[in-house]
């Protein structure tokens, strides 16, 4: 009876792992896969293949500054969380004033600051998929790349967009917390 | 002559062993995005002025204590340093805006679309 009750168990574990990890693809088809871009008109692929040289270094340059960008963010992230964020709540733990709110808010920044990475990193693999394309001899392949590119710099944006958000929550919060103290 | 040979197994399966495993090592700095996110590779070092251009980054120094009872002149001081990284964020401006992908800024639009556009 042990034995098949540990089957039932075991399978339940199985089912519920296989319908999350289906559940977790089918969400990121859904972000990776590219919007159908628009055709181009001949006028436009001629133009794009005529001036591919300086398109690609404008999107090579666009990576350096890009990159820079991230460096600038991610330090300014991680230095709001581990230098601010999580001593507080330890603090407060401490002081045995746990609050549910600065919790979820450290949460939520953690997962933030993954998604931002996550985000930064697709977007860079796409954008650099588009420079490799060779956009003299495959215009509207470039372009079709460079539309899925922009979605996947939307939702960099975004990214840090919540971030910026959580921080000036997390200032509310605190400035609420100094006023009741006494 | 088998000294010899072995001495050929040994010298070509050590470089035949560097090679496998240095590929795994680049297949899996790629594959995890570690490679976009390290700016020591070569074409995306700092440039040599870049240091003195940099805006100073806020609260270098600064750690909020994760001891101690809580005080209220402490955590004013918090928020005021935690504001400053909210201004640093916001002097950044708008990062991964829309507008450095567009077909405008790319020049992708051909001579005839743009007047149409206007």
């Amino acid at each position: 009876m042990r034995g098949s009750q540990a089957r039932k168990n075991w399978l339940g574990v199985v089912l519920a792992t296989g319908a999350l990890v289906f559940a977790i693809s089918i969400y990121s088809v859904g972000f990776s896969s590219p919007a159908a871009a628009r055709t181009l008109t001949t006028d436009e692929l001629g133009n794009i293949a005529q001036n591919c040289a300086s398109i690609r270094q404008s999107l090579s340059q666009l990576q350096h500054s890009d990159s820079r960008t991230r460096v600038y963010l991610g330090a300014a992230y991680e230095a709001a969380y581990s230098n601010f964020i999580t001593p507080l709540n330890v603090r407060l733990v401490k002081n045995g004033r746990e609050d549910a709110a600065f919790v979820t808010l450290q949460n939520d920044f953690s997962i933030a600051q993954a998604k931002f990475r996550n985000s930064y990193t697709t977007y860079m693999r796409s954008l650099e998929t588009v420079i490799n394309t060779d956009c003299q001899a495959n215009p509207q392949a470039f372009y079709d790349r460079l539309e899925a590119t922009r979605l996947d710099r939307e939702a960099l944006r975004q990214a840090s967009v919540k971030l910026a958000d959580l921080l000036k929550t997390q200032i509310q919060s605190v400035e609420k917390l100094e006023k009741e103290l006494k | 002559m088998t000294g010899r040979r072995n001495l050929l197994i040994l010298g070509g399966g050590a470089i035949l062993a560097a090679v496998l495993t240095t590929g795994i090592e680049l297949w899996v700095y790629r594959s995890s995005g570690d490679i976009y996110l390290d700016r020591s590779r070569p074409g995306y070092l700092p440039d040599s002025d870049e240091a003195a251009k940099e805006e100073p980054r806020p609260n270098a120094g600064y750690k909020y204590s994760d001891s101690g009872a809580l005080d209220k002149a402490e955590l004013k001081e918090y928020v005021e340093k935690l504001k400053e990284i909210e201004a640093y964020l916001k002097k950044i401006g708008q990062p991964f805006a829309a507008g450095p992908l567009s077909d405008e800024t790319l020049g992708l639009k051909a001579p005839e679309a743009k007047e149409t556009d206007k």
